[in-house]
Parts: C-alpha cells; sequence; structure tokens
C-alpha cells in the first residue's frame, strides 16, 4: 500500500496511526503535523502518533459529486455518496476524515469510532487514504 | 479624522440573478454609478477606491468603464468577507486623512454549482481536494449537524429559516431568489449535504453593490440611526446574495461602527 501523501499517516504491517504533532511548550496537538504551535507560535514541536480510536464529534452525507479537480475522481456518473465526520482523539484533536459509512441512519454523535484505510479516490490500485469506521459491536 | 466624522453617505446595486452576456466588472460599474448618483456625487470627486469579486475579475479595471481619473484603486480578494474587507479599508483610508471622498465596491458572477478551490491555494495538501474534503456546503453541513445536537434544534427549524429568506427574498426587487417557497419545498428539496438541502443554501449568483463614503456629513445630511438598516442591508449584499450565512451577520456586526447619511 502507498499512502496518498507523504507524512499523513504510518502504512506498513502495523495497524495505521495518523501523523500529528505536539506542541514541547504548551502541549497542543495538531493534525496534519506542522512546524510550529497553531496556538502558542512556538516552533518547539515534535511528531506523534494519534490515538487509534476517538468518538464522532460531527458528520455529514456528502451527496453529489465533487467537481473535479480538486477531487480526483472526474466521472460524476460513477459517484457514490460518501460519509464525511470530525472523529474527537480525546486529550488529542479532531481530525477530519471521510467515513466508511454514509448512511445518516447508522451515523450519530458521540459514537466510537477508529482509523482504518481505505482506497484513494480516483487513484490507481494500492493508492490509500485514511478514512474512520464505526467501532464494530459498539454501534 | 475619527470614526465618527466618516460614513456612508450613497449605496447602489445591481439586482441578483443570472445575467447571461453581462460581465462581473460591467455589473460592478452599474452599481457605482448607481451609488455615485445616491451620493450626488461624480466620479472624478472620488479620490479612493477599493473592491472585489472571487470569480468576477479585478475591481479595479472597472476604471475603464467608469473613468480615467488616475485614483488609487485597491483590489480586495477575501472569500466571503471580500466586500466587507474593501469597506474596512476604505473607512479606514478616510480615518487616516488619506482620502476624502471614497468608493466601495464587491461583485462577483459565479458559476452554477458548489465552489471547486484548490487545496494548494489554502495551504492544504492537493490529497484534501482529491480525497473529497474541499467542500464548502460539507463544512456547514458539519457545523450545523454540531449546533443541532447542542441545541436541540430540527431540520424543520433550519427549513423555517430558509423559507424566511425566501420570503424575504420576494419582497426585494435586487434580490437573487424572488419566489417564496415552502419549508416542505425546502425540505423535499435535493439533499446536498447531510442534513443540508439545495434550497437551505445560498447558492452562487451574479450581482454587485457600491457604496460611496465621505469624510463629512453632506450638507442637509446627518447620522441617523433610523436610516442605517437600509445602507447595511446594501453594504452587507457587498459580500453575498443573501443574509442567511454567519459571515454577512458578522459583517453586519461589524458595520456597527459605520456611520450612515444617507
Amino acid at each position: 500500500m502507498t499512502p496518498i501523501a507523504a507524512g499523513l499517516f504510518t502504512c506498513g504491517a502495523a495497524l495505521p496511526r495518523l501523523i500529528g504533532s505536539q506542541c514541547a511548550r504548551c502541549g497542543v496537538v495538531a493534525f496534519p503535523s506542522q512546524p510550529s504551535c497553531p496556538k502558542c507560535t512556538s516552533a518547539k514541536v515534535t511528531e506523534r502518533l494519534l490515538a487509534r480510536r476517538g468518538t464522532l464529534w460531527s458528520w455529514t452525507v456528502q451527496c453529489f459529486p465533487p467537481k473535479s479537480p480538486p477531487y480526483a475522481v472526474a466521472e460524476p456518473g460513477a459517484f457514490q455518496p460518501y460519509g464525511v465526520g470530525y472523529v474527537e482523539l480525546p486529550g488529542e484533536v479532531r481530525v477530519e476524515a471521510r467515513l466508511t459509512e454514509a448512511d445518516p441512519d447508522r451515523l450519530r454523535i458521540g459514537m466510537p469510532m477508529e482509523l482504518t484505510l481505505i482506497p484513494a479516490p480516483g487513484r490507481e490500485p494500492g493508492v490509500v487514504t485514511y478514512a474512520f469506521r464505526p467501532v464494530r459491536g459498539q454501534e | 479624522m475619527s470614526a465618527e466624522a466618516v460614513g456612508i453617505i450613497g449605496a447602489g446595486m445591481h439586482r441578483f440573478g443570472r445575467h447571461p452576456g453581462v460581465s462581473g466588472l460591467q455589473m460592478a460599474a452599474s452599481a457605482a454609478r448607481a451609488a455615485l448618483a445616491d451620493a450626488g456625487v461624480s466620479w472624478a470627486q472620488i479620490d479612493f477606491a477599493a473592491g472585489g469579486s472571487d470569480a468576477a475579475g479585478n475591481a479595479d479595471t472597472s476604471v475603464s468603464l467608469l473613468g480615467l481619473t488616475g485614483i488609487p484603486f485597491i483590489n480586495v480578494k477575501n472569500g466571503c468577507a471580500t466586500g466587507g474587507s474593501a469597506l474596512t479599508t476604505a473607512h479606514a483610508m478616510l480615518c487616516a486623512g488619506s482620502a476624502d471622498l471614497a468608493l466601495v465596491v464587491g461583485f462577483d458572477k459565479h458559476p452554477p454549482g458548489a465552489f471547486n478551490p484548490l487545496p494548494e491555494d489554502w495551504g492544504l495538501g492537493a490529497w484534501y481536494g482529491e480525497t473529497g474534503l474541499m467542500l464548502t456546503t460539507q463544512f456547514f453541513a458539519l457545523k450545523i449537524q454540531r449546533y443541532m445536537s447542542e441545541h436541540g434544534i430540527t431540520a424543520a427549524t433550519l427549513a423555517r429559516v430558509a423559507a424566511k429568506a425566501f420570503r424575504n427574498g420576494s419582497l426585494n426587487p435586487n434580490a437573487w431568489r424572488r419566489k417564496p417557497l415552502s419549508e416542505q419545498e425546502i425540505l423535499a428539496s435535493k439533499m446536498v449535504n447531510y442534513p443540508l438541502t439545495q434550497f437551505m443554501f445560498c447558492s452562487p449568483g451574479e450581482g454587485a453593490v457600491a457604496l460611496v463614503l465621505a469624510q463629512q456629513p453632506q450638507p442637509g445630511k446627518t447620522p441617523d440611526p433610523n436610516t442605517r438598516t437600509a445602507a447595511e442591508s446594501a453594504a452587507v449584499a457587498v459580500l453575498s446574495c443573501c443574509t442567511r450565512c454567519s459571515v454577512c451577520s458578522n459583517l453586519a456586526s461589524d458595520l456597527s461602527g459605520v456611520h450612515v447619511w444617507l
């Protein structure tokens, strides 16, 4: 598997992790990682692998095909609605992500979610991006 | 020059809608002429201008339509806040004593459908747009979904807000949407980003608004809080096609420091 972009998430034999950054001065966590702190402006930040599980803070379903560019899929006819959410990683940061679930009846704020990888839209086989899926058995 | 001595003395508008064959700059010039006429001043008297659009070109090129008077003209490109930022710029110039009479113009001519900004222009990686996350409609839906959960609001409430806006639009000959829609029609329209349907959004459109600002009240015109609403509405329309979104509401409150002498 090949990540859609370098530095976003780990992608190997182990379970994937998002790559964030944490301020050495005030502790604020950011994703994607950045070279300075968005809160206190300190340039002393370190890489931090983020928690794999969190809760759904908000969600929507993308019901129309986004224009391409910037969307990678240029054939609107093949479009399938997809879920998008903000997942709150406890004590870390809220992450915007694709969701594996697109049924409004199966999404609710506060439900437990975990990180997974999905095929990157419109890309060659093997290229993946990150997404969150409902934690099985706890829906 | 104190902010107390600076105010809006004229407002003009090119109606919103779809105007095939009319460029954004032509609409801007039309709104500018209407504002100048409303203020009772000529383009040649204006000694500073600021304005902009998101998708319809550079405001300063409207001088080829209005006249090559040689005035400094600052182009603003600041998303939904373009009109408001242009107004703030002109207000500051007058307060600083760097100009006596200023024109502000906001205009646009958006193609139909959602915006498709490029993530690279917004400090984001290309992956963000490629994976389908670069959509303003998504952002609004995620925000309202959380807000509804925290405050116990239902989709019926959203439909009531939209119906109110359409009802207001039906009363304004310059409005983009002039047909009243029922709450049922709004709820039954195409789902765009759950829970927001097509008619809960202000769709991108076309139009222009201009304001004239002066350092001193014109003879016979005094600051009147009762006349402020009309100019505030015009000023709000500088940047958008409706008054439903939070950006416009924020601008309306920002304008509380700007006097209106109409």
